[in-house]
């Protein structure tokens, strides 16, 4: 009995060929009844994502799984020479990988969180659709709980990776919770569009979009259930906003340090935080020097997503650690799981107790 | 005993404050956690040892008083037995340093119920500390109280005091978490501390709410020392460097509360008030005694009577 991984991913093979591999989570039930007949698998688990394809499975005969996989995966991808975009690992090995990819430490962004979460709903697809015994709900929860414990435990995970998200994690450092928070878009760009959705998300308590075309203001204010002003408007009603999104197409800046200070007066001191997304820029650097009001542009953002990255990868070598130990820790239960089977199960408690996990 | 019981204490009070500064560092849940302990075992000790204390010095003036009466000297025996009655502990160098660092600890004890944030123990714990440091190396022998203080008022003004200069010592510790974070976030580069420390905003309010929270008691304290001073010496306010002082650090707070609620001033400006505001406190509660003739009691440097003619 083998436990076998055999994937492709965002490093190993291009677009192309993975969108080709990629199946949804309808589709997820179907290919699993194919994969377990071509490979004569007990168990399988198939995680497909944007950035990979990968099939769990545990089977009595690795060769022939190998050569009846390859072969449906062939036919599936349209690509005879899919081999050689392939990955294989086994039992240790297939098990470590796994919880690399759990960590989000074979991800594109490292320490990324999103995987964590595929990982469990292809688990899931496969548990519900009948697909795993013993073997792989031992395997996979235990994954879950590594993915989970690396992330806590070291600073793979630190910070946010992308403009939008390090811009609310920003605004919460100077607001705290944003709920009760108003948000002001000026221009339509498609940045602020995306930072705008993120901090949609943390449920503020108001929008308003402002823009030189008042029908794009309306378009977009309906977009996000806000209001729209006349681009006139935006300064004024500057007074009641705590977020101000600038990406607006002008050549010189359109907000100066007298104007910011003014409307301080006006907002009795309440703290002021512009995205400044514009390039050019929207806002005159010395508006940042003003007191409660901070200013950052797009390349403020920029610098503090790779101060975050260059923290996560500092801890790479303390989350592989966590994970060789734990894979380790795992294969000897599965030593034991293998041996036990044909008499008895007693030295096959699963490793550990991911108890509060 | 008494010394024993508060030895300890400082021994926990230590062990708390390093391991929040730890927490400050690691991030480690656990340090806080086991900080907290050692702060709620400090303050269980350091209540301990203060009514331990009080009542080792009522009885030895007891002992004393009926001493003194067996050798007839009735006059000075009543004086130490209204003693007796009277002590507090919070009546010398020692004591007041001491009483006033638990203060600061039982109200970051308090606060960490309703205020969840532990990374601020980094910050508060170091100010009680520093007070309990202070009093751990001075003399902690009693000595025979002064005339001036063998009065009920000193079991009112000074303890309305001191939660009101403890309060303002929280909230002197959240304005440098303040501009910490502050700083951190005008350098556009924050380091991993910003991500610890508590949203700007939050700890502004913070710093307000503890800041009205000691006003009231800080006016009244000042109000029952003017009525205290009226009943010993006749004179509700006679300018004495300690009242003059005390006025000084009110008014830094009016102006704080004034700014902050009509003139639109928040954040920086404001929290350097609210140091600047506690500067003066330890200023007119250490500094002015060196200064004061009438409230020199810390110091020894008091005179006993009041001013001249005017003993009530």
């Amino acid at each position: 009995m083998a436990l076998l991984t055999i994937g492709l991913n965002h490093r190993t093979a291009p677009v192309a060929l993975r969108e080709r591999l990629a199946f949804s989570a309808h589709q997820l039930p179907d290919v699993l009844g194919h994969v377990k007949s071509e490979s004569q698998a007990e168990e399988a688990v198939v995680l497909s994502t944007c950035n990979r394809t990968e099939i769990y499975l545990s089977a009595p005969d690795s060769a022939r799984v190998q050569k009846g996989l390859s072969q449906w995966l062939k036919v599936r991808a349209e690509s005879p020479a899919l081999e050689t975009y392939l990955y294989q690992y086994a039992d240790t090995e297939a098990v470590n990988h796994l919880f690399r990819v759990a960590a989000g430490l074979d991800s594109m962004v490292v320490g990324e969180q999103e995987i964590l979460a595929q990982v469990k709903q292809a688990y899931l697809t496969a548990h519900k659709a009948g697909f795993t015994a013993k073997l792989m709900n031992v395997l996979f929860q235990r994954s879950l709980y590594v993915g989970k414990r690396v992330r806590t435990e070291t600073g793979l995970s630190f910070g946010s990776a992308s403009i939008g998200s390090v811009a609310v994690s920003m605004a919460e450092r100077i607001f705290g919770d944003l709920h009760d928070r108003c948000v002001m878009i000026m221009g339509a760009g498609k940045m602020a569009e995306l930072t705008t959705k993120y901090l949609q998300s943390q449920k503020v308590r108001s929008i308003m979009v402002s823009n030189r075309t008042y029908a794009r203001a309306c378009e977009l204010a309906q977009q996000f259930g806000g209001t729209a002003l006349h681009f006139e408007e935006g300064l004024e009603q500057m007074v009641n906003a705590d977020i101000v999104i600038c990406s607006t197409a002008a050549p010189h800046p359109i907000i100066s340090a007298e104007q910011v200070n003014d409307l301080m007066q006006r907002r009795k001191g309440r703290s002021l935080f512009f995205i400044d997304i514009a390039v050019p820029r929207d806002v005159h650097p010395d508006v940042h020097q003003i007191d409660n009001v901070y200013v950052y542009n797009i390349d403020d953002l920029q610098g503090l997503v790779n101060d975050n990255m260059a923290r996560r990868s500092q801890d790479v070598y303390r989350a592989e650690a966590i994970i060789q130990e734990k894979a380790e820790e795992f294969s000897r239960w599965l030593k034991a799981y293998h041996a036990g089977q044909g008499h008895t199960l007693q030295h096959s408690r699963p490793p550990g107790p991911p108890s509060h996990s | 005993m008494e010394n024993l019981l508060f030895n300890a204490a400082y021994v926990c009070y230590t062990i708390s404050t390093a391991l929040y500064l730890a927490y400050l560092i690691t991030k480690r849940e656990r340090f806080s956690r086991i900080a907290f302990s050692f702060l709620t075992t400090a303050l269980v000790i350091h209540i301990g040892s203060l009514i331990d204390r009080t009542l080792v010095a009522r009885m030895a003036y007891r002992e004393e008083a009926l001493l003194l009466r067996a050798n007839g000297k009735i006059d000075i025996a009543i004086g130490v037995e209204r003693a007796s009655h009277a002590y507090v502990p919070w009546s010398n160098w020692f004591e007041s340093f001491s009483f006033f660092g638990a203060i600061i600890a039982m109200i970051y004890f308090f606060l960490s119920w309703s205020v969840p944030i532990p990374i601020l123990g980094a910050f508060i714990m170091p100010v009680s500390w520093g007070l309990l440091t202070v009093a751990f190396c001075s003399d902690k022998a009693i000595h025979p109280l002064l005339p001036a203080l063998h009065n009920y008022w000193m079991a009112l003004h000074v303890p309305v005091m001191f939660t009101s200069y403890s309060i303002l010592g929280v909230a002197f510790a959240v304005g440098i978490a303040y501009l910490l974070q502050e700083h951190q976030l005008k350098s556009k580069h924050p380091s991993d501390l910003s991500y610890r420390l508590p949203p700007l905003d939050e700890l502004d309010t913070l710093i307000y709410r503890l800041i009205m929270t000691a006003f009231p008691p800080l006016t009244l304290g000042i109000f029952l020392g003017g009525v205290w001073a009226y009943t010993a010496w006749g004179h509700f306010w006679s300018w004495d460097p300690k009242e003059t002082w005390a006025l000084i650090t009110w008014f830094i707070y009016v102006a704080y509360l004034y700014l902050r609620l009509f003139a639109g001033w928040r954040g920086r400006k404001t929290a350097y008030l609210s140091l600047a505001g506690f500067g003066l406190v330890l200023f007119t509660y250490v500094g002015v005694n060196y200064l004061s003739p009438l409230h020199g009691f810390l110091s020894g440097n008091g005179t006993i009577n009041g001013p001249v003619n005017h003993r009530s």
